[in-house]
């Protein structure tokens, strides 16, 4: 990460103490500004905790319904295929409410990136049970922790989009300075791919909520190393 | 002037169509037009039919319920027709699909005409309705034989099948010469 | 101006392109799907985009986005497709987005028929998402109104920055009848002022939500509210058909307003004192059309294709109960001429039955 914060970043951030969704849009506002491409860029929020991005990072953005991004991508990049299109998402809206539409961006192979913040849980309403909460997680509406028998198994973006035709698929986290740093090189993968016209670009990154964990903000990042990492492994999945 | 006619057969005899070519001949003429395809369950069974409009004034209702012609290419239909034709209609009748003992109203015009044999020895079953037209072109004379024939051409050029107008017109020709 | 032959679906969807519509994302459903279909190829004619989305609901979203970004954008359904939209519609008001939405009404609950209907009304009419609000809606009766409304529909749209539904039906939606194609409209997405064209660094960004997250709650509701009041004051439109002196007035629109003009004709011809009040906006509702109407005129008559009579109470509130409010109520069949002129008579006979209101 940069010393001082790159000149697309406001000053404002609405995100909780130890929160990843900040730490991610730092570093995503590094890649715009050092690939110069902010002017160039329009980004579509999903609906959720990800959305206040818009309150610090100074980027034109439409908010469609929640979830509703891959059909929102699909239709910003066929009336400006001259723009980056992204958006940052989180897991309920795109891998829940919007997983059609986010799978059918996917199996078009549209030219469009997504970034899925990955905490497990439905954080801006409470903390309740997602299809990315993990078995055994304690959630607000699965209070004695997940089970695949009573609410089936837990979703892995990875094993879903494997096999599709994409341009790209990476899983990172931002638990320390090395996957940071990794973190950053997966955006600007992504970009680059939607440059090239390669097609569809995923990241997802695994972000801590210790507000809905109920946990440290330092705890909360080893949960993610000790308790995600084994379940749902970090790398790049798909690269062409 | 008011002219309401149904087109009715099964599901490709093309009974849509002949009234679609009614309709732009009608309109090429400076006439107002309707055409209205009816569909829904019925669309299931296999029977097909168009309500048609033709007037010199607005045309209100596209719907005809007293139709004072109907052009019918298949039987079912004439038991639920002909009860609704208005006093004095013309009656265009497929005869070759027709029980031939069928009693008809005695205030309707009924004209037989056997389509589908016409139209398979020209080896052309298709274009049984085209057949019809020929037979309604000379009945009613509404249209001349040659006006008739050129609109229905620059029907079928607009839709890109203007390969078979020949085909048709020998259809229409012969459908046209049955008396 | 070149005149042709259309289906009413194909002459909604030129008239929408002619207008500078130049992005359709829709779903098939009948009796719509020629709308989806003239524009796959036709966008492409005219350097548009179109796309056929996963649901209704990706669509009427993909709609949203396009119009963002300063494209002229339209989408399309009937029955349970438009039921679908209803969400990302909401989403168009809230953001101020002047895209415009076709509903090709067929009937019944729920799946229903495919046939044509006019039960949609309450949805159209009153809101049919979450939120207060209402859309412009157009009704056309013709295949030219259909072309004709779609065309000015982005203008208006515009003007007021707020969405418009076309309510067509699949009787206007499936008939062919002559329609005269008015010239192609220019214009340019990137002048649109809203649009998202991308800000650079040290500029203020633009963020197309909810109007309500970056303006004065109190202040943003009084501006739409002086909005709305402003459409209801300058947007009413209808038609008259023998007012006048009629002792009977017919209140219909789209397909039944066909079939009363119809009725208003018959009963002329019989000496019948008939008359026609056509909505040509069904919101804001003509109520100046209701306040011009004589004191001899014996009763209102709404003919639709439903069960509840659902524009009467519109009807009502136009007319202040100065006179009985009738209904004709066919559900799913379409009203025979010679039934209306029936009607017609038991009310000047005094032996029609005002319906309860729902």
């Amino acid at each position: 990460m940069a010393k001082s914060a790159p000149s697309i970043m406001k000053c404002e951030n609405m995100f909780c103490a130890g929160c990843g969704h900040s730490l991610f849009d730092r570093l995503l506002g590094e890649v715009l500004t050092e690939m110069d491409i902010v002017g160039e860029s329009i980004s579509c929020s999903d609906i959720g905790c990800n959305h206040m991005y818009q309150y610090s990072m100074a980027v034109d953005t439409v908010v469609p319904p929640h979830g509703k991004m891959g059909a929102a991508m699909a239709a910003m990049k066929k009336v400006r295929p001259d723009k980056y299109i992204f958006s940052i998402a989180g897991d309920g809206g795109a891998y829940a409410i919007g997983l059609g539409e986010t799978l059918s961006a996917a199996t078009r192979n549209d030219n469009v990136t997504f970034f899925v913040m990955n905490n497990t849980v439905y954080a801006m309403t409470g903390g309740q049970m997602a299809p990315t909460t993990m078995p055994g997680q304690y959630s607000s509406s699965s209070i004695k922790g997940r089970t695949a028998e009573e609410h089936g198994r837990t979703f892995d973006v990875v094993k879903l989009m494997q096999n599709l035709e994409i341009a790209y698929l990476a899983r990172c986290t931002v638990t320390n300075a090395a996957e940071m740093a990794k973190t950053k090189r997966c955006i600007k993968k992504a970009l680059e791919k939607q440059r090239d016209g390669k097609g569809f670009s995923l990241v997802e990154v695994l972000v801590p909520c210790p507000t809905n964990w109920g946990l440290t903000p330092p705890e909360a990042m080893r949960h993610i190393e000790n308790d995600l990492v084994p379940y749902l492994p970090l790398g790049e999945y798909i690269d062409r | 002037m008011l002219n309401e006619i149904i087109c009715t057969g099964f599901g490709g005899q093309g009974v849509l169509t002949a009234g679609k070519i009614i309709v732009y001949a009608a309109y090429k003429k400076g006439l107002k037009v309707t055409w209205f395809p009816s569909y829904g369950n019925e669309m299931r069974g296999g029977s097909a039919n168009c309500n048609v409009v033709l007037s010199d004034q607005r045309i209100a209702s596209p719907y005809v319920n007293h139709p004072d012609t109907l052009i019918e290419l298949n039987c079912p239909a004439v038991d639920r027709f002909e009860p609704a034709m208005k006093p004095g209609g013309y009656f265009f009748i497929n005869s070759s699909l027709l029980d031939p003992a069928r009693e008809f109203r005695g205030d309707i015009t009924v004209i037989r005409t056997p389509v589908t044999e016409i139209a398979q020895n020209l080896k052309n079953e298709h274009a049984a309705n085209i057949c019809m037209l020929g037979q309604w072109v000379r009945v009613l004379e509404q249209f001349s034989k040659d006006e008739f024939l050129r609109c229905m051409g620059e029907y079928f050029d607009q839709l890109g099948k203007g390969k078979y107008n020949a085909r048709n017109a020998e259809a229409f020709e012969a459908g046209y010469a049955f008396v | 101006m070149e005149t042709m032959l259309l289906k009413g679906n194909e002459a909604l969807a030129e008239g929408a392109v002619r207008g500078g519509c130049r992005f359709y994302a829709g779903y098939p459903i009948t009796p719509q799907s020629e709308i989806l279909e003239y524009m796959s190829w036709r966008q492409n004619e005219v350097g548009g985009s179109f796309i056929q989305g996963e649901s209704e609901i990706a669509s009427v979203n993909m709609v949203f986005a396009a119009t963002a970004l300063g494209a002229r954008a339209l989408t399309s359904s009937s029955g349970p497709g438009f039921s679908l939209k209803q969400e990302g519609i909401a989403y168009w008001v809230s953001a101020g987005m002047p895209a415009v939405v076709a509903c090709v009404s067929r009937y019944g609950i729920g799946d229903g028929f495919i046939g044509p209907g006019q039960d949609n009304y309450w949805q159209a009419v009153k809101g049919g998402g979450n939120g207060d609000y209402h859309l412009l809606v157009l009704a056309p009766n013709s295949v030219q109104e259909n072309m004709d409304m779609a065309y000015e529909s982005f203008e208006l749209a515009e003007k007021y920055m707020h969405p418009v539904l076309i309510l067509s039906d699949a009787t206007i939606g499936q008939m062919l009848e002559p329609c005269t194609a008015p010239p192609m409209k220019e214009y340019d997405k990137d002048k649109a002022p809203w649009a998202l064209k991308g800000t650079p660094i040290g500029q203020k960004n633009k963020v197309i939500t909810d109007m309500t997250y970056n303006q004065d709650i109190d202040e943003w509701n009084r501006d739409y509210i002086r909005k709305m009041r402003l459409i209801m004051e300058t947007e009413q439109r209808w038609e008259e058909i023998s007012v006048p002196d009629a002792d009977v007035v017919f209140v219909a629109y789209g397909i039944s307003s066909r079939i009363a003009e119809g009725a208003v004709r018959l009963g002329r011809e019989r000496g019948l004192k008939l008359g026609l009040i056509r909505p040509i906006t069904l919101w804001p509702f003509p109520r100046k059309a209701f306040a011009r109407l004589s004191d001899s005129v014996k009763g209102l008559v709404t003919v639709e294709l439903n069960m509840m009579g659902q524009m009467r109470e519109d009807v009502i509130l136009a007319s202040h109960w100065r006179c009985p409010a009738y209904s004709v109520t066919t559900a799913q069949r379409i009203p025979e001429v010679e039934q209306l002129v029936c009607f017609a008579e038991s009310v000047l006979n005094g032996s029609a039955v005002e319906e309860e209101v729902f």
